[in-house]
């Protein structure tokens, strides 16, 4: 089991940030103490900006450079968004130029609301693959051909079949995407899979779903650094997933 | 001053079974058209009387459809010099060498390159000569081993002491001549044609112009046709996938050498074997991306006969292949680089091979009222044009697609579900909805549908796309938001 981390200086009662922003009985306890109020997020204490720093910001696609040759993990629930950060970093790829492939081993993609992220759907790579095993062959293959970015969708896989993998099968994609400068960001729900392989860990929480005049506007969630090799862990941020872009400032 | 090389083999049968199978080259080796040896060792012979001689002799039938393809793959390699080519009978090649002086400085070095290009094609004991005439060139690839490069100030101290039975001359005037104690290309040489040709007719004026290395007619260049294929006659009827496996991977290991040698890759192969019913199976198996790498196209080639496996055993194989050139690509100043797109090429392929048919390509919206509707095309790196200005956004909802959709049961009167089962039989209240949009299309059609879609958050924590079927009344779930 993971111990729990230290809460940075500066960040407030996990239990206090719950109640003020009512989100009682819908966050994960186990992740309290990554929680920090919306506002405090991005203070230059918390988040100092480095070269070789990985943080939240990669979630958002923008720092290209910062994730090569890195194993970035996502994971969480069904319905916590981890899928929509991914297609914001494959759009953040595309939009630089770089090709980026996506492992679809529960074939769940879906090109329209790809698109609708803002991901070249011509600068993208869908793969089918028919086992796990197939999988991580065919990262290798992506990896060594070039790809700045191979998403590996293994979500709602069963943990039987994960149990299967070696124990070496994250490390030695590490191995590989290190010799390519690529990144790869593995989707994984409920639990993560690539344990201490993964360069950056994330998991996701929907804190709560948007029902608008009838409509389903969006999920509201939270992403937390659970594991990072080149950062502390427990850096949180407040995340809206909406039906439309909603664009970012940069400054 | 006109320069012709000759490519000559002396026994194709038995080099189109050392091409096929490179491992016999140290072996006695015998090729059969039924019970006789008709090349390789002990010709003449039956298989039991050459087996009586030589205990250790390897014998194989005689393949039309390797000949074929061994000839295809000379003129491939005379191609790879020069598009002036000239195929004069089965196992000889006629080049007009004008213009190679430009890639070639040396003849020398010309017939060491073709001799490596041969060896790539698997061709091996291909006599070679150079000479100004086509006669002269070969004559100086069929006399003793070959490689002779013969001048024109030379070619008469060349040819004159050659025996006249180098230029397979009719059997009857072979006779007459020799009676007559004239056994060389220079003594027939000495003799006027018109004396010749009034005592042993037309034929032997031919025969004696030969012999002062003149062509008979004008080199009449071949124009290099773009169909490749290779077989193998196997001999007896396969039925395990294995083993003709086996057979494939030689038959598409020569295939693409010689592509290589044109500087093509393949796009599509067709796949022909004869049955031994004497019924042909066909099947065509196309490639993400051209590409010359063997093992991905043997994967290919294995994964179509999984899929749809012969009836019978095969007895023989026919591979055509559709050659397509790798695209070139445009380097920018302001884009990362992309990877080389023959190396993109051979990733898709690889990729195809591993993951089967129709599961690589580059995602598509299809233009349909269906919210499920899904393409895929041909994945290429083209041209990339980035946005002017870099719009960066928040992320936007994702839907995980539940494919096919799952049939669910929902509770609730005619309106809005209030719980819902899954196939599972896990069942969940409905927390908060949205919806119902109506969706129908293809009413032209035998297609047509008609649902009435919900978005629902359940007490399990998902958030989940649910459609009713109209005509049916029957519930699915078709994806999860994510």
């Amino acid at each position: 089991m993971q111990s729990r981390p230290a809460l940075p200086p500066g960040t407030r009662s996990p239990r206090a940030i719950i109640r003020e922003t009512g989100l009682e009985g819908r966050v994960h306890l186990g992740l309290e103490s990554r929680i920090v109020a919306p506002g405090e997020l991005g203070a230059p204490e918390q988040s100092p900006r480095t070269p070789d720093r990985l943080g939240l910001d990669t979630l958002l696609g923008l720092e290209g450079k910062a994730t090569a040759g890195t194993l970035i993990e996502l994971a969480g629930e069904r319905s916590s968004g981890r899928t929509a950060l991914a297609y914001r970093m494959a759009a953040g790829a595309t939009a630089r130029g770089e090709l980026v492939a996506w492992l679809d081993l529960p074939d769940a993609l879906d090109p329209r609301f790809l698109r609708r992220s803002g991901v070249d759907l011509n600068a993208l790579l869908w793969v089918r693959p028919p086992g796990l095993r197939a999988t991580l062959r065919a990262a290798e293959i992506l990896v060594r051909a070039g790809f700045a970015m191979v998403a590996i969708d293994l979500c709602g896989i069963g943990t039987s079949t994960l149990a299967k993998l070696p124990n070496s099968a994250w490390t030695r994609l590490l191995h590989s995407l290190r010799g390519a400068r690529a990144t790869a960001v593995l989707l994984s729900g409920p639990d993560r899979i690539a344990g201490t392989a993964a360069t950056l860990g994330i998991y996701t929480e929907r804190s709560q779903a948007i029902f608008e005049r009838d409509l389903l506007e969006g999920l509201e969630l939270y992403a937390s650094v659970v594991r990072n090799r080149a950062g502390p862990i427990g850096e949180a941020h407040p995340l809206r997933v909406l039906q439309r872009p909603v664009p970012v400032d940069l400054s | 001053m006109d320069r012709f090389a000759c490519l000559y083999v002396p026994d194709l049968p038995l080099a189109t079974a050392l091409r096929n199978e490179p491992e016999l080259r140290h072996r006695a080796l015998a090729i059969v058209d039924g019970p006789t040896i008709v090349a390789g060792w002990l010709q003449g012979l039956t298989v039991a009387q050459a087996e009586a001689v030589r205990s250790d002799l390897v014998v194989r039938a005689l393949s039309l459809e390797g000949i074929h393809s061994a000839q295809e793959a000379l003129i491939d390699v005379a191609i790879s010099v020069t598009p002036r080519v000239e195929e004069s009978e089965t196992g000889t090649i006629f080049l007009d060498l004008a213009g190679t002086g430009a890639i070639f400085p040396s003849e020398r070095g010309l017939l060491g390159a073709l001799e490596k290009r041969l060896a790539e094609v698997g061709l091996e004991g291909v006599r070679m000569g150079i000479g100004p005439t086509c006669t002269v060139a070969w004559l100086a690839a069929r006399w003793q081993h070959g490689g002779q490069i013969v001048s024109s100030h030379g070619t008469r101290g060349f040819l004159d002491p050659l025996p006249l039975d180098l230029l397979d001359p009719p059997e009857e005037t072979f006779d007459l001549l020799t009676r007559w104690g004239i056994r060389t290309l220079g003594e027939l040489r000495r003799i006027p044609a018109s004396s010749l040709g009034s005592r042993l007719g037309e034929p032997t004026v031919w025969l004696a112009r030969r012999a002062r290395g003149q062509d008979l007619r004008p080199f009449q260049p071949k124009s290099p046709k773009l169909r490749f294929e290779e077989g193998v006659q196997i001999g007896f009827p396969v039925g395990d996938l294995e083993r003709l496996a086996f057979f494939l991977r030689g038959v598409v290991d020569r295939l693409t050498r010689r592509l290589r040698l044109r500087g093509l890759a393949v796009r599509e192969l067709l796949l022909e074997l004869l049955l031994e019913s004497g019924q042909n199976f066909a099947r065509t198996v196309k490639t993400g991306a051209p590409t010359t790498e063997a093992p991905v196209l043997v994967s290919l080639l294995r994964l179509a006969l999984e899929k749809d496996p012969p009836p019978e055993g095969v007895e023989r194989i026919r591979v055509v292949a559709v050659p397509g050139g790798v695209e070139p690509s445009q380097l920018d100043l302001f884009l990362p680089p992309l990877p080389a797109p023959a190396e993109l090429a051979v990733a898709v392929a690889r990729l195809e091979a591993l993951c089967g048919p129709g599961k690589v390509g580059a995602p598509s919206v299809e233009d349909s009222h269906r919210p499920e509707a899904k393409g895929l095309n041909s994945f290429a790196a083209g041209p990339r044009v980035l946005p002017k200005s870099a719009a960066f956004s928040g992320p936007t909802m994702a839907l995980r697609a539940v494919r096919p959709p799952e049939q669910i049961r929902a509770y609730g009167a005619e309106g809005p579900p209030v719980k819902i089962e899954f196939s599972d039989h896990r069942r969940f209240q409905v927390l908060q909805h949205a919806g119902p949009w109506r969706l129908f299309g293809e009413w032209w059609g035998e297609s047509c549908f008609a649902r009435d879609y919900f978005d629902v958050e359940l007490g399990d924590g998902g958030v989940y796309r649910i459609y009713r079927n109209l005509d049916n009344g029957r519930w699915f779930l078709d994806g999860i938001y994510d």
